[in-house]
């Protein structure tokens, strides 16, 4: 593969590159690349609840809460789940479950409650939708959240079935309010057991009647209506459109190429990894208007920093708080309408901290903000300072001598051509090398520096 | 050496100094008057999630109300009293004290033809004020924003929503409204400077944005914080979301910060379940947070020159579901406080409980009437054009 084209996919299927990655597979070809890419980290790393057991918890005093204790198991699940992103090499798989979590967009009340439902989305994220959104829709936190759990034959609940065929499947303009009102009778019955944590049908809270769905008729279950969208030639399409949006372009859409993907899509029996294999293999993915036209998400700018300069932590838990400002907590959706998405993403606030995150991460963790100092009643200012507070408790550090290693030392000139080439997509912002001091410097100051200034330009949010 | 000292010895200019033309803005839009600023504000309250507007402005004397509602049915004796037929959310008495005083306009059965009833498409057609089957990715707002614009020069900071993000109602073609959750973290965030050329560089959409982004908040931010003189409220306000919204909006007004629109808005009124308990709740945190707020506004003297619209995304079902809740509605009430109000109270009677379509309200008056008469008595810009075509105008202004 062209260096090009193989930056491109390392840094919309996973989470970026370090230099050793392209290295690695400079040369190679795209099937091969793409194979490896596709493969499904062994073992799946699945989440487990968190008890109220302080063993191995460096952050919790002697004296903590059970409360206490949850919460900093939870917090520590959060972060080991966000650094394999960028830690292993499966950051692809990771992605798709990311996908999927914002697709099939559920917010759980507590860390507990919402492991069933990530579990299911670490399971079915590269096989069959039909299975993925069978389990989703079945397990408890989906059930909870959209009210499928208070939806009986006398009085039903219409969330689920509105979000199924709104948000899941076919998208709006597709169905019918009639639609809405009898796919809610067919999924009435359906409850969960939370002793024994599992899904349960009740025949008794069951509308057992007929029911005319999309143009069918017969006296349908809640399954039953997932497998008439199954069946329904909107839903390829639908869900072939998003991952367009995600993976290859998100305004743009080349409506031909949607539709000959959402075919196979759905010859395959909806299998996602089928899917993604046409897509990563096609010639249009690589096409170069599709090459930086991404925005990044909170998650890809944090992980992709950190997988291209390896960056280690010895005290990561602001990087939660930090996600959180970003809009991006882990596994936190913020509605059933799923995280932001592209511009959603950016407005002066989060942009400020957007182009600061390079610095913040990879140089001393400073924040470098000021707040006016006389202004202590005002609370907002209190939440500054405690960014700043936390963002100084970042405590990272890179090996520049092995990531300057990878880079020409011959001129300034080639060095910074070689770095904006490499971190940036297109072709980069124009930087005036006389106006940053590295002369004299040694090589890995000189990559350092340069490499901060460039994360720092709009242009490095893009993807 | 120290990074700081870095950025200050090498000179690295400031962003908008190297700006590419078409994204420059012109020096020199004046955001201060002496004082308080004087000029008309429009202040936005949006209820997110969909509030029950049949037990906000509740119709006490109805038996089909209490029939379809048997036991989230709010009685009269537990609402502060409007009318005779009419009682209003007890949560709510800082309204009741506007209307006593003939400070409000309740509009009722406000929505809009062919109703939709997901929270995210229905708060599209508010935000943006299309039909319910068409899809603008502009907002109102943001399109009034625009209708400002002289030439190469925009004011999107006359439009200041106060929060983490901006709302698609104040997104325009042109300009689109500031958000921040207040000028000293707005100035704190894009004050420093981030060091790098923003000449002659690719022409990728997404990117595009970024800089604009940039661009704006550099230019409006340090404008802003110099006159943000930090109004101070004598008024105690809860430590809430709204509560810090609406006491920066305030300081805003009170420093004399010459935005025509504030945007603010409370989340968490989907009440399928529990509604009782809950929407109490979210009430009592708009009365604690609005309370002092109307007091601040009077205090300046504001009051006279600013029109408060209190709104939700869609109102609920008529009947009850069977977890003490309701389900996505249609039609609901509406807001209007002010010191200017032509016409006050309840301008257009009750809801009609007997003739529902498909279990919901119809609606009476079309929202975009309302958007009308805002900006065509209240802001003085063209309606038409703003909102593509012609809505009746309202007499409340």
């Amino acid at each position: 593969m062209q260096d090009i084209e193989l930056k491109h996919l390392f840094r919309r299927a996973r989470f970026g590159y370090h230099p050793e990655d392209l290295k690695k597979w400079a040369g190679k070809s795209r099937e091969e690349v793409v194979n490896h890419l596709l493969l499904p980290p062994v073992p799946i790393s699945y989440l487990k609840k968190v008890t109220d057991d302080p063993t191995g918890l460096e952050n919790v005093k002697q004296d903590a809460s059970a409360k206490q204790i949850r919460a900093e198991q939870t917090a520590s699940s959060q972060l080991d789940a966000l650094k394999k992103l960028w830690t292993e090499d499966s950051g692809f798989y990771y992605k798709m479950v990311i996908f999927w979590n914002d697709h099939l967009a559920c917010r759980p009340r507590n860390y507990n409650e919402g492991v069933e439902y990530q579990n299911y989305l670490r399971r079915y994220a590269m096989a069959d939708f039909g299975s993925l959104i069978t389990a989703v829709s079945k397990s408890f936190a989906m059930m909870r959240f959209l009210n499928t759990l208070g939806n009986t034959a006398e009085s039903p609940n219409e969330n689920f079935a509105r979000e199924l065929l709104e948000l899941f499947t076919l998208g709006i303009g597709h169905y019918t309010e009639q639609d809405i009102r009898e796919a809610a009778r067919a999924f009435t019955g359906w409850t969960y057991q939370q002793k024994q944590e599992q899904f349960f049908f009740n025949r008794n809270k069951h509308d057992p009647g007929n029911k005319i769905f999309l143009g069918r008729s017969g006296a349908f279950r809640g399954d039953d209506i997932i497998n008439i969208l199954l069946d329904h030639d909107r839903t390829s399409v639908y869900l072939t459109e998003k991952i367009y949006r995600y993976f290859v372009n998100p305004e743009v859409l080349d409506q031909a190429q949607i539709s000959s993907w959402a075919k196979v899509y759905r010859k395959s029996g909806y299998r996602t990894e089928v899917l993604m294999r046409e897509i990563f293999m096609s010639e249009h993915f690589y096409e170069k208007q599709h090459i930086g036209a991404s925005i990044k998400s909170p998650i890809e700018l944090l992980a992709g920093i950190n997988r291209t300069f390896r960056v280690q932590y010895t005290a990561d838990r602001p990087l939660l708080f930090l996600m959180n400002f970003l809009k991006q907590s882990p596994m936190m959706v913020p509605s059933v309408n799923g995280w932001p998405f592209q511009k959603e993403w950016i407005d002066q606030s989060t942009l400020m901290l957007r182009l600061r995150l390079g610095r913040i991460l990879l140089d001393d963790g400073e924040l470098d903000i000021s707040v006016k100092p006389d202004n202590d009643q005002n609370p907002e200012s209190g939440q500054m300072k405690s960014l700043q507070r936390r963002v100084d408790k970042i405590t990272s550090q890179v090996n520049w001598e092995d990531f300057a290693s990878h880079f020409s030392s011959k001129s300034d000139d080639a060095l910074l051509t070689s770095l904006n080439r490499f971190l940036i997509p297109g072709s980069g912002p124009s930087m005036q090398l006389n106006r940053i001091p590295i002369k004299g410097l040694a090589h890995a100051e000189k990559v350092k520096k340069l490499a901060i200034e460039l994360i720092s330009t709009p242009d490095f949010q893009m993807c | 050496m120290k990074r700081r000292n870095f950025l200050q010895t090498t000179g690295l200019i400031s962003a908008a100094a190297m700006l590419p033309g078409f994204l420059h803005k012109a020096a020199g839009s004046p955001l201060l008057s002496a004082g308080a600023f004087q000029g008309k504000k429009l202040i936005i309250i949006q209820l997110s999630g969909g509030n029950d507007g049949l037990n906000t402005v509740v119709p006490v004397r109805n038996d089909l109300y209490y029939k379809l509602r048997p036991t989230i049915g709010l009685k009269g004796k537990q609402t502060l009293q409007l009318d005779s037929e009419t009682g209003l959310h007890a949560s709510l008495p800082i309204l009741k004290e506007l209307y006593d005083q003939g400070e409000l306009a309740i509009l009722q059965e406000v929505g809009y033809p062919n109703p939709v009833r997901s929270h995210f498409r229905s708060m599209d057609i508010w935000h943006t004020g299309s039909d319910s089957d068409r899809y603008l990715n502009t907002g109102w707002l943001g399109r009034y924003l625009d209708s400002m614009c002289a030439q190469q020069t925009c004011h999107g900071e006359r439009g200041i929503e106060l929060d983490d993000s901006l709302s698609l109602a104040l997104r325009g073609e042109k300009s689109f409204g500031l958000a921040m959750r207040s000028p000293d973290l707005f100035y704190a965030m894009a004050s420093n400077p981030i060091p790098f050329d923003l000449s002659n560089r690719t022409q990728l959409n997404q990117l595009d944005f970024l800089y604009k982004v940039l661009a704006d908040s550099r230019s409006s931010a340090a404008e802003l914080y110099k006159q943000y003189s930090g109004f101070k409220s004598k008024q105690q306000y809860p430590n809430s979301a709204l509560g810090r919204s609406l006491m920066n909006i305030a300081g805003l007004i009170g420093s004399g910060i010459e935005a025509r629109v504030y945007y603010t808005s409370l989340t968490g009124f989907d009440s399928h379940g529990n509604q009782l308990v809950m929407q109490a709740r979210r009430f009592g945190e708009f009365q604690e947070a609005f309370e002092p707020f109307i007091k601040d506004l009077k205090s300046i003297g504001q009051f006279d020159s600013s029109l408060i619209m209190v709104f939700s995304e869609f109102g609920r079902r008529v009947a009850q579901n069977a977890n003490n809740g309701t389900d996505h509605g249609a039609g609901n009430c509406l807001f209007i406080a002010g010191g200017s109000l032509k016409k006050r109270g309840l301008l257009n009677g009750q809801p009609n409980l007997e003739k529902l379509h498909e279990g919901d309200l119809k609606h009476q008056i079309d929202f975009r009437s309302v958007y009308a008469t805002l900006l065509n008595k209240w802001l003085q810009a063209d309606d038409r054009l703003i909102l593509g075509k012609s809505f009746p105008l309202l007499d409340f202004i």
